[in-house]
């Protein structure tokens, strides 16, 4: 059941393809949680094409990378919803709505 | 002594320093701590007036490229030994002196870091091995000659003034610069020593062409023509004078405007190859000599006609070194340092004391009706006539020694016009300095008598340190004449600068005559000046019986208007010039400045339509709309990479 | 390595990238956020799968410990403190859409047949075998280069983390204006 060596193409398109998604929603949807999730799945698409490469190359430092890239988007995650929190609270604004 | 490095950058980097601490530490300075940078120096150098060797010492490399060493380098050999000497010498004489002169003068702190800095770029200027060396201490003098002419920079004279000294001195520069590359071109190396010794071999051995050679020559000798003052670009050095007197003692008598002869004697070794440069070099110093003298004649400016008697003393030198009589000139040089100084600082007295007065024909009004000034101002005109005395070569002066160095060769080289010429000038040498010597401390007093008080009240008397420079100078103009003494004279000492020159290889005179021609000559010029002294005296006394004043003079004459020579070139150089840069901006205004304000406020008015109309598309309402442009924008990215790069 | 090509890898990768693709399109499409955000982590955890098959099972627990566990519990949280509402977001059809949907697949289009014609050419020193990652032993290698190799990223994680926090309760720390 593992995977075998010469799917990493199918994978990478994959990846890119889930990208691509995950840009589409960021730059469409009008509600700034939503957009913080497309977010989030633009940033875990890159992770598996990290994933693919370091398996492809059977190099560990493309591991080392997703683990890095996971604590930043976790404290990206915290910056960026306590500024939409605050945003929220003072101004009842939301930032992508049509206005 | 002096291998020691450190005592020579001493004397070197003193004034330098001396600069900076004016510039940048002290806020109200007297002057004698400038005096004391120079002094130093100075006390530093005289060691090595006994120890007479050539050093060579290393600084550091400045550009190194391939095949190319442009090394900071120093040569202290007899040459820039004697010219140091001189420089420190006088020029610590001129700092005291401006202790006094400046005292109640503003701006002394940038007076006394410019005439420091001067001293060093003088110093680095006569002690460089090599020929762009030189010319950095030739462009440094040039600035700060422009700084202190331009001392009082609230006159607007002043200021013209400077800027025409400087613009003058880097026309010459220019010269300075061809005739370093058309050296360079052939030697490959701009140190003085290899040039000496390649270049004569090069044009005796016809290995590089002699057209070339000459023009490099002509070139520098365009460079002197700037800097010393000849024509055609001696018009600077009078109307310098607006600068402080001594400025004028320092700069434009003794040492920068005798960087032309030191650049010369130090490249003589190539000039004697170069006769016809020595031809050119000749005439336009001995006709400058003659027409400087002329206008001095007919000059109504105390500091004018000093000016113009600088001018004419260097065609003098300038000559001597035409003839290779390098002694002579070299002698001329320090004797007409002393004299010269004396007589500009002795000047620069008269004028203070006599409330900034400078008009020679209005000077009268501070005497009193029965006695000219000599009888108010005692030391001033001591010191005046010792000045004259030297100047214009009466006998056993200094000047009468070494005009007599000059006049030699110039006898026995088959010049004859020359020597006319050179005649011409010793005579009114003689002339202009004694009208100006009788004109200032023997004229009475001729005013009706509404203001006595001018005439009877005591003048104010002069500070301590000029009194004491002028003596120092006073003294030194008799005693320098003792450096290169004649033949006949030789049981006193030996010609101190014949050996010098001798010893590093420049021959102090190839023309050598009998000890009758000699005399001949040494007669001739006696004759010349003692006749232009009784020419004047004698004028003096017949215009006084006349009793008419100055308005007999015809004052549109030509000397007087120093022979329209600035008004011409205003006309035929300065004006087309300027005409040309207007043209050139009215030609090419349209093109740089126009046509882009044109772009430009097209723009702006794109802008402020699209915003009026609302711009709905150029302008990104929220992120998400920017987002979205930003990813055409990737498109056209990624399309453009696959056209120009394939997998 | 002699891995079977018929062993299922490739139906297993089919079925979890349809799956994951089902999920991605409820996140980017769903009016609701909080039904988004739930979908997201069901996106994440397929995503693990991945990391499951190629064999790195560390990565995949910290993945869904990390991001499905503490990231998406804070979005949640977020959401039922603004009071999200159900029909926010409902999807419009506007210009705006087919406008984005023009680059990114002129985008797609162009990129992938680079992607899908890549080759391992690099030959290198691999930091581990595919026997290794069947076995499981690739995960002591991984601990090893996380923690002790490259301790400084571990370590400056920690500090971003702890600015992380810091910067959230400046942020959220302000005093109640009374309007």
């Amino acid at each position: 059941m593992h995977f075998h060596p010469t799917f990493v193409p199918h994978l990478l398109v994959f990846s890119f393809i889930l990208f691509l998604m995950g840009l589409y929603g960021f730059l469409t949807r009008r509600s700034a949680l939503v957009n913080f999730i497309c977010l989030e799945v633009m940033i875990n698409a890159g992770n598996l094409a990290l994933a693919a490469f370091s398996y492809q190359y059977q190099l560990l430092s493309g591991v080392l990378l997703i683990f890095t890239l996971i604590g930043i988007a976790a404290v990206e995650a915290v910056v960026g919803l306590g500024l939409i929190w605050l945003l929220h609270h003072k101004t009842r604004v939301n930032p992508f709505s049509p206005s | 002594m002096l291998q020691s490095p450190v005592l020579f950058f001493a004397i070197l980097l003193l004034p330098l320093v001396g600069a900076l601490v004016h510039f940048f530490v002290l806020k109200k300075p007297k002057g004698y701590s400038a005096f004391l940078f120079v002094f130093i120096p100075f006390l530093l150098s005289c060691p090595s007036w006994f120890f007479d060797q050539k050093v060579v010492i290393y600084g550091f490399s400045w550009l190194k490229l391939e095949g190319l060493d442009f090394k900071v380098q120093f040569l202290f050999d007899s040459l820039s030994n004697w010219m140091v000497h001189l420089i420190l010498g006088i020029g610590s004489v001129i700092h005291l002196y401006s202790v006094g002169y400046m005292a109640k003068e503003e701006g002394k702190r940038r007076f006394f870091a410019f005439l420091n800095l001067f001293v060093f770029f003088m110093l680095v200027l006569v002690l460089a091995d090599s020929l762009w060396l030189t010319f950095f201490g030739w462009e440094g003098v040039g600035l700060c000659s422009y700084f202190l002419i331009g001392h009082y920079a609230n006159k607007e004279k002043a200021r013209l003034a400077a800027n025409k000294a400087f613009i003058m001195n880097r026309i010459g520069d220019f010269g300075f610069l061809m005739g370093l590359f058309l050296f360079f071109a052939h030697t490959q190396t701009l140190e003085y020593s290899l040039i000496n010794q390649t270049l004569p071999d090069l044009i005796l051995s016809q290995k590089a062409p002699l057209w070339a050679l000459n023009l490099g020559g002509i070139f520098l000798f365009w460079a002197c023509t700037g800097k010393s003052a000849q024509i055609p670009l001696f018009t600077w050095l009078p109307d310098a004078m607006e600068g402080p007197t001594p400025v004028s003692a320092l700069i434009h008598a003794a040492t920068m405007v005798t960087a032309g002869i030191y650049l010369l004697l130090r490249l003589s070794p190539v000039f004697s190859v170069l006769p016809w440069v020595r031809e050119v070099i000749l005439y336009t110093a001995s006709f400058t000599a003659v027409l400087a003298a002329l206008i001095a004649t007919k000059q109504w400016d105390i500091k004018k006609i000093l000016a113009y008697s600088t001018v004419s003393q260097l065609g003098f030198m300038f000559s001597g070194l035409a003839l290779e009589a390098n002694a002579g000139s070299l002698f001329h040089l320090s004797t007409h340092a002393f004299f010269k100084a004396l007589l500009f600082l002795t000047a620069g007295a008269v004028i203070n004391t006599l409330h900034h007065e400078q008009d020679i024909r209005k000077m009268s009004l501070f005497a009193s009706f029965d006695q000219g000034l000599k009888s108010k101002m005692r030391v001033l005109f001591l010191m005046f006539a010792a000045g004259a005395w030297c100047l214009a070569g009466l006998p056993f002066g200094s000047g009468f020694f070494s005009k007599e160095q000059i006049l030699n060769p110039v006898f026995l080289s088959n010049h004859p016009f020359v020597f006319f010429l050179l005649l011409v000038g010793s005579f009114l040498t003689a002339y202009y300095i004694y009208r100006l010597f009788y004109l200032v401390f023997f004229q009475k007093n001729s005013s009706p008598s509404k203001e006595p008080d001018i005439g009877h009240s005591s003048l104010p008397a002069l500070p301590k340190t000029m009194r004491f420079s002028l003596f120092i100078l006073a003294i030194g103009s008799f005693v320098v004449s003792l450096s290169n003494l004649p033949h006949w004279l030789e049981f006193i000492t030996e010609p101190i600068i014949n050996l010098r020159l001798q010893k590093i290889g420049i021959s102090p005179s190839v023309l050598e005559g009998s000890f009758a021609k000699e005399m001949l000559v040494t007669s001739f010029a006696l004759g010349c000046a003692v006749f232009g002294f009784w020419v004047a005296r004698f004028s003096f006394w017949a215009q006084k019986k006349e009793k008419t004043g100055s308005s007999s003079s015809d004052h549109n004459g030509l000397r007087e208007r120093k022979f329209f020579i600035d008004e011409i070139y205003d006309e035929f150089l300065v004006k087309p010039f300027l005409s040309i840069g207007q043209a050139l901006k009215n030609f090419a205004e349209p093109f740089f400045y126009h046509f882009p304000l044109a772009i430009k406020q097209s723009f702006v008015f794109l802008g402020q339509r699209l915003g009026q109309s609302g711009g709905i598309f150029l302008q990104p309402k929220s992120i998400q709309t920017y987002g979205i442009i930003f990813t055409f924008g990737l498109f056209g990215l990624v399309l453009l990479f696959q056209f120009f790069v394939h997998f | 390595m002699d891995l079977s090509f018929f062993d299922g890898s490739l139906l297993l990768f089919s079925v979890l990238s349809f799956v994951s693709f089902g999920f991605t399109l409820l996140v980017l499409f769903h009016p609701n956020p909080l039904y988004a955000a739930f979908s997201f982590v069901a996106w994440l955890i397929t995503l693990s799968v991945f990391y499951l098959q190629i064999g790195f099972e560390y990565l995949a627990m910290l993945q869904i410990l990390i991001y499905a566990g503490a990231i998406m519990v804070l979005f949640i949280f977020i959401m039922m403190l603004l009071n999200t509402k159900a029909d926010r977001d409902v999807w419009q059809f506007s210009l705006k859409n087919i406008f984005t949907l023009l680059p990114l697949g002129g985008i797609f289009w162009m990129v992938s047949p680079i992607l899908w014609n890549f080759k391992n050419e690099l030959k290198v020193f691999p930091d581990f075998t595919f026997t290794e990652l069947q076995n499981g032993a690739v995960q002591e290698k991984i601990a090893t280069f996380f923690y002790e190799k490259h301790f400084l990223v571990f370590e400056s994680l920690g500090v971003l983390l702890f600015v992380g926090i810091i910067i959230a309760l400046g942020l959220t720390s302000q005093k109640e204006e009374k309007n």
